[in-house]
């Protein structure tokens, strides 16, 4: 059997071609999870991804799936079982963000957000739940952000805004309608250092570095090894909880 | 066991029992070297046995965490006898269960001194020598749910707990230049000699208490030592200025 934090877990992470949810798919992998790696387009990113984790060693394979639609969940949900008998970890993390002002913003472009970050994470997590009550554990974690709280760190986007503080909403509902089996948090990402972060205004870069107090962006491993800790048993008494990985981001 | 902190130093504070002893131990257990502090009455012994036992190295350090002087010198010793200091664990903390109207000024005062002084001097004094050592480090305070949400017999008690999550979040937007974290854990109900009261009340507010958890149980102080490690580990290299609830979903339930 393999060694590490999640041996003998089987993990979904969705959105996981690229950024966060790859460098999260590729953790779990090196700490003994069977990973899925879902993907909604970016089918030869996932490939590349599976193709990595297998080249060290470990063990996964890439499903596509868009999180915002209930069939494609339940078809995901079900490759899985068939695959691997059993799902200890989804990691809810396929996410967009629409980079415009309210005004500029269409009809769509609030349907599309709030569907793929938030119906996704809460379609996704209905799907998997009978399956960890079944088990009698598993641990969810819901990838949602600095700026879906309610201290001063918001960014204009609405909609990515609100999905987000939607998700923690979620996450902490479902906590207590999902335990004990199911322990189910969120990590709130500030800063990090993705696609996203190089279209930012340079004179913007260097005002958010100073607001961070480890003077840094974060990278998806960041991410990742706390998402580690959350889905391994060593969280057993963690459940609702919203972490922050955000460097010290939005306390001045 | 994965060593995650090897060659490094550690001083936890209130290590004689409960969620100090536990991380103390897992510290040790984890490849550090660790300061096992205890009040001037306090007994390490059970502490250093378990350290040993699990193939670890600590030693006992006395302070009473009222005493800044005690303190200080208690961070220097720490460094000197390890030959370095990665990590403070500021734990210590007094919870003497009273009504508020029952709360002398010297109770009040005990627990300010204790819980929030205390903890300001230890983080601090231990800030000062990591910086002057040049590594960087971790520093994590143990906070409480109470920082949240009032307790009827804990009143003072939960104003010190607030004024910790505070000062760790504000600590850490100066510390993190040089390299040095700052978090704190809010734990809900865990099996301590603290929360011992709750064990003995009523089996009602028992019931309501399990009910309101998630998880439908107390914690271990085993779980607390566990989410402690992940916030001083390079896991946790991104996270600083952060308060993290150990609850099992208990101040989330507004249900009951």
């Amino acid at each position: 059997m393999a060694e590490g934090r999640l041996a003998g877990k089987v993990a979904i992470v969705t959105g996981a071609s690229r950024g966060i949810g790859r460098a999260v798919a590729e953790r779990f992998a090196a700490e003994g999870a069977a990973v899925v790696v879902n993907y909604t387009q970016g089918s030869k990113n996932a490939a590349t991804v599976v193709a990595g984790i297998e080249a060290a060693g470990g063990t996964a394979i890439a499903l596509q799936a868009d999180v915002s639609r209930s069939a494609d969940v339940r078809r995901l949900v079900e490759q899985t079982v068939e695959r691997f008998g059993r799902v200890d970890v989804l990691v809810n993390n396929a996410g967009v963000m629409v980079a415009k002002g309210v005004l500029e913003t269409t009809e769509d472009d609030w349907d599309v957000t709030i569907d793929v970050n938030l119906k996704g994470a809460y379609l996704c997590s209905k799907e998997v739940a009978p399956v960890m009550i079944r088990q009698g554990s598993g641990s969810i974690i819901n990838m949602s952000s600095n700026s879906g709280l309610y201290h001063p760190s918001a960014m204009r986007f609405t909609e990515y805004v609100v999905s987000k503080a939607g998700m923690n909403g979620l996450t902490k509902a479902m906590a207590l309608a999902l335990g004990p089996q199911i322990r189910i948090n969120a990590i709130c990402p500030g800063w990090i250092r993705t696609d996203m972060v190089e279209e930012i205004d340079p004179a913007i870069q260097q005002r958010i570095l100073e607001e961070t107090a480890l003077k840094r962006w974060g990278t998806p491993d960041d991410v990742a090894s706390s998402a580690v800790f959350l889905a391994s048993d060593e969280a057993s008494f963690i459940t609702g909880e919203l972490l922050i990985v955000a460097g010290g981001r939005g306390m001045h | 066991m994965e060593k995650r902190f090897v060659g490094k130093v550690a001083l936890v504070t209130g290590a004689t029992n409960g969620i100090g002893q536990a991380t103390a131990v897992r510290l040790a257990a984890e490849g550090a070297v660790v300061g096992v502090n205890q009040r001037p009455t306090g007994d390490p012994t059970e502490t250093l046995r378990r350290i040993k036992e699990a193939g670890g190295e600590g030693f006992p350090v006395v302070a009473d965490m009222r005493d800044p002087e005690q303190v200080i010198r208690m961070v220097h010793e720490v460094a000197e006898r390890g030959g370095r200091l990665d990590y403070v664990v500021s734990n210590a903390a007094i919870n003497p269960f009273m009504k508020w109207d029952e709360t002398s000024l010297e109770d009040f005062n005990n627990l300010m001194e204790t819980n929030v002084r205390g903890t300001w001097v230890v983080v601090t004094e231990g800030a000062k020598q990591m910086i002057k050592e040049g590594h960087g480090g971790a520093i994590c305070c143990t906070s409480s749910i109470s920082a949240h949400v009032g307790a009827p017999f804990q009143t003072a008690y939960c104003g010190t707990k607030g004024a910790i999550s505070m000062l760790a979040k504000a600590l850490g937007c100066n510390l993190g230049e040089h390299g040095i974290r700052v978090n704190a854990v809010e734990p809900g109900w865990i099996k301590t000699n603290m929360s011992a009261p709750m064990f003995d009340a009523a089996p009602e507010v028992w019931k309501y208490y399990i009910d309101r958890i998630a998880i439908h149980r107390p914690g271990e102080p085993e779980e607390m030592a566990g989410a402690i490690t992940y916030l001083l580990s390079d896991d946790a290299s991104y996270v600083t200025c952060a308060t993290l609830l150990v609850d099992a979903g208990f101040i989330v339930n507004a249900e009951l």
